[in-house]
């Protein structure tokens, strides 16, 4: 992820700050939609959660004046995606397959098709749900676009460690995916 | 010797420096093991990102400028206290609203102020019969309040000395339930339908000043300057807030107060509009209280300073006023005659937002959503 020159500012630990709302706004906001949106997989849920995100951006700026990195935008992000996550494969989830059912059968498509892929991704979200969450985050914002450098601010890790990390985590994905059942009883 | 995990990952992410890719390219080609290790990696990585993939497909990703607007009503919902009648007190506001009452010395003796003296020699009833916006300075007081966050002493406040019974739960309604739950008779604008009716059942709030609590807040949020009145120690302040009435009215697809109870979905997409009405609520504090003397310290934590504080005081009058803030940076607020009497229009900096806001007949209403000056009024004056 190329960031821009405005919102680049080294301060004393060499990390990038961002200076202005605008144009975090405006450089970060698809991504952190995306980035909650796969975790949870409702669009309407995931815009709520990336509206308080950026609130959350806002205050640490104006009211804390505390400075921040993108990598903090984007664990904030990541955080509210998982904690979602979690909390909605406590409650049933019936309703939002039931959502996407009916948003993609409207789009079109073999309804046979369209069951099978719709339980895949519940299984796939039930197997990040699993995950040690440093993987599920690791996984997810890599899988967003973002780089080594990033993923280091964004989960406070040493860059070096990154690649390791990653490794551990696909295995560790792999690993539970392949020991799901297809349905939700991961 | 082979190469580490973390190097081959990083190989296949494309994270090397082109001189170490072309390092690990050359061991590979060479070394069984480590190009065995390479496409084991290389394979579940695709593995990986082809499940991940699955889970962008049914995204419908708002536009910048929805987004935009979104996040500076969070923003600004934040800040905004006109329609805490129905939120005030839900447990994500308690802290504030804790603060405010105890902090400003409370704030809503102030905000609703005496109509009649109670029958009891030493109390007063509150109730409030016209508004007055006041600039607050919005940056200040959420600085402020965000420091109370942390503060034992607002835990003790909280967890002693404020009770909060909540009457029920918000539900939805019909209009004739909504008249009768909230016991006045709920009014619609003209040639609208409404999309939904909620009611927000009452609650009774009740304080025991501990001053030196209140004073220990005041300085930690660094009002070391603002004086207390002594007479405030052990005040008993009582607050009847009266079932309030919301509907939305218009094109209220996408808004998001439509489809959820929280404080956080508040938002109102265009064509969509949001009335509140209740009963103005009511507040019982001893009689013997100088209302001014609470006053200054109160607009103080606001924001203004002693002597602007000082000068308010005596332009407004306490007992018949109630004061809705207004964040300065943020918002701008002007007098209009609204429903027959005189209410206030509130309009939010760079966006089309609006607020109306007026008492009548002891009802306050609300009414908020997008457009023009003349579109509020328009709606608003035609309540029926």
């Amino acid at each position: 992820m190329e960031l821009k020159a405005d919102l680049r500012e080294p301060d004393t630990s060499g990390e990038i700050r961002v200076t202005s709302f605008e144009s975090a706004f405006q450089e970060h906001w698809r991504r952190v939609y995306q980035v909650i949106y796969r975790l949870i997989g409702n669009s309407a849920e995931a815009e709520d959660l990336a509206v308080e995100a950026f609130w959350r951006l806002h205050s640490q700026m104006s009211v804390d004046r505390k400075p921040v990195t993108p990598g903090w935008l984007y664990r904030v992000a990541v955080n509210l995606g998982l904690n979602s996550l979690r909390a909605s494969r406590r409650r049933s989830r019936y309703e939002d397959a039931a959502a996407q059912w009916t948003t993609e059968t409207r789009a079109g498509g073999d309804p046979l098709e369209l069951a099978a892929r719709t339980e895949e991704r519940n299984r796939v979200r039930s197997v990040l749900a699993r995950l040690k969450p440093r993987s599920a985050r690791l996984l997810i914002l890599r899988h967003s676009g973002l780089s080594y450098a990033e993923l280091a601010s964004a989960l406070d890790i040493p860059v070096a460690s990154v690649g390791s990390l990653l490794a551990r985590a696909e295995k560790e994905f792999e690993k539970c995916y392949r020991s799901c059942a297809p349905v939700r009883s991961c | 010797m082979h190469i580490d995990v973390a190097r081959l990952q990083s190989f296949c992410d494309q994270e090397l420096s082109p001189a170490d890719e072309a390092r690990v390219r050359a061991h590979a080609a060479e070394c069984d093991n480590c190009r065995q290790a390479l496409e084991t990696i290389r394979d579940r990585g695709r593995h990986t990102a082809a499940r991940l993939e699955l889970l962008d497909s049914g995204s419908v990703p708002p536009t910048a400028d929805f987004m935009r607007t979104r996040i500076q009503e969070r923003i600004e919902t934040k800040m905004e206290m006109t329609n805490m009648w129905q939120t005030a007190f839900s447990r994500k506001y308690r802290p504030v609203w804790a603060s405010l009452l105890v902090v400003a010395v409370f704030v809503i003796v102030l905000t609703v102020p005496p109509v009649r003296a109670l029958a009891a020699r030493f109390l007063y009833l509150f109730r409030a019969q016209e508004i007055q916006t006041v600039y607050v300075d919005g940056q200040k007081l959420e600085q402020q309040m965000q420091k109370l966050r942390s503060s034992p002493e607002m835990a003790q406040i909280l967890s002693k000395d404020l009770r909060i019974e909540p009457k029920g739960e918000r539900h939805e309604v019909t209009i004739v339930q909504a008249s009768q739950e909230a016991g006045i008779q709920v009014r619609k604008p003209t040639g609208y339908e409404a999309a939904k009716w909620f009611v927000q059942p009452g609650s009774k709030i009740s304080l025991d000043v501990d001053l030196s609590r209140v004073r220990a807040i005041l300085d930690e949020m660094g009002n070391t300057d603002i004086e207390l009145p002594p007479g405030l120690d052990g005040a008993k302040v009582n607050f009847d807030l009266q079932p309030g009435v919301t509907g939305f009215f218009g094109d209220c697809t996408g808004s998001q107060g439509l489809r959820a109870e929280e404080g956080r979905r508040l938002y109102l997409g265009p064509g969509c509009f949001m009335l509140n009405q209740a009963l103005s609520p009511t507040v019982s504090a001893p009689g013997g209280l100088n209302i001014d003397d609470v006053a200054t310290p109160l607009l103080q934590v606001m924001g203004m300073t002693e002597a602007e504080a000082k000068e308010f005081s005596q332009t407004v009058d306490f007992t018949t006023t109630m004061l809705v803030p207004i964040p300065r940076n943020v918002s701008s607020a002007e007098t209009v005659t609204v429903d027959g009497v005189k209410g206030n229009l509130v309009r939010y900096s760079g966006t089309e937002r609006f607020l109306v806001i007026w008492i009548k007949n002891e009802i306050i209403y609300s009414l908020s959503g997008m457009g023009d000056k003349e579109k509020a009024l328009e709606i608003a004056n035609s309540l029926q």
